[in-house]
């Protein structure tokens, strides 16, 4: 004898077994109330209730035209899409060059700035030393 | 217009390399979009009630789908389940937008179903369907998703429990639970309108939470 929990288990699989077999065009509730007569009274009717609604809940066919013309229309919306990726990556494939070639004038004009920062500071620095050594008088 | 190799190849690649593809290939892309509108439109179509409406979101899934595919990380799961997922929450949007949380009626499908009927059949029919239709519609969003699924979608509980994020055994107990909830409610409507309830004895199952 099931307890209650295995009991409401067998129950929902029998039901699952049931609609399964409904959707492939069978309807099995007969051999399933068979095989478990101590489970009928709970299943008779719900096996009923899932015929009814497995003969109301048909399939309805879209219209044709409509199928083919979203078709259409979404073939031409990725195309655009797909347009419009590309322009986007070789927009920022180009921004991406010039960022480059800024940054290395960038660079270049911070390196020769720097050097002529340091060329300049010799340079003071041997006219200062020069214009010293002429003040220092020399000695007898 | 006859069928490229290309276009053969492409219904012959598997799901992986068709997303991986459809990242920047229109052609991939329109594959799984024949793939899948079917059944991305039935699944709107039964959760709005009207082909206006479930057209109109239809399209805004799959442009959605093409917007996001370039980033869209494989996780193991259907390609399917996520786009349920946007379908889903499109939908959970348009009821929130027009401040209904129900389902319309499906006239249109019932309609189309019973057009094979005798016509005195077809109104006792009729009545038995929109009482159907409406305790569908006063269950809980996650319980008419899973009737869709099952039923309309005719998914098998595992690709279920990927789309509404539940294990297996959480999509049966709620199998188990809506079909009860269904059963109770068109009790009650069929009381509410006079019909008296079905005879049955009905078990004293305590519903789980």
């Amino acid at each position: 004898m099931l307890s209650g929990i295995g009991r409401k288990k067998r129950i929902r699989g029998l039901l699952s077994e049931h609609a399964d077999s409904l959707i492939t065009g069978e309807d099995r509730s007969a051999d399933i109330l068979a095989d478990h007569p101590d489970e009928a009274p709970q299943l008779e009717g719900l096996f009923k209730l899932a015929n009814r609604l497995a003969t109301t809940a048909t399939p309805v066919e879209p219209s044709p035209d409509f199928v083919e013309n979203l078709k259409g229309k979404l073939y031409q919306l990725q195309i655009l899409e797909n347009e419009r990726r590309a322009a986007w990556d070789s927009r920022r494939e180009q921004a991406m060059k010039v960022s480059r070639v800024l940054g290395l004038i960038i660079s270049i004009i911070a390196i020769v700035a720097l050097l002529a920062r340091f060329a300049s500071a010799i340079i003071r620095l041997v006219a200062f030393l020069t214009a010293r050594r002429r003040k220092t008088p020399a000695t007898a | 217009m006859g069928v490229t190799d290309e276009q053969t190849d492409l219904h012959q690649l598997d799901e992986r390399e068709l997303v991986e593809q459809a990242r920047h290939d229109p052609d991939a892309f329109g594959e799984i979009y024949e793939r899948y509108v079917k059944r991305i439109f039935n699944y709107i179509y039964y959760r709005t009630g009207n082909m206006h409406d479930a057209e109109d979101l239809t399209s805004r899934v799959f442009q959605r789908a093409l917007q996001h595919i370039p980033t869209y990380v494989d996780k193991g799961v259907p390609f399917s389940a996520w786009l349920y997922r946007i379908a889903h929450n499109l939908v959970v949007n348009w009821h929130r937008d027009r401040g209904r949380r129900k389902v319309v009626p499906l006239e249109d499908a019932i309609l189309h179903s019973l057009g094979s009927h005798a016509p005195e059949n077809v109104a006792e029919s009729h009545e038995e369907h929109d009482i159907l239709l409406e305790a569908i519609r006063n269950l809980p969003e996650d319980r008419q998703q899973l009737l869709l699924l099952k039923y309309v979608e005719r998914l098998p509980n595992a690709e279920i429990g990927l789309v509404m994020k539940r294990s297996e055994g959480a999509v049966k107990s709620l199998y188990h639970r809506t079909l009860i909830a269904l059963r109770d409610e068109i009790e009650r409507l069929g009381q509410a309108n006079g019909a008296g309830p079905p005879s049955r004895h009905k078990p004293s199952e305590p519903e789980a939470t």
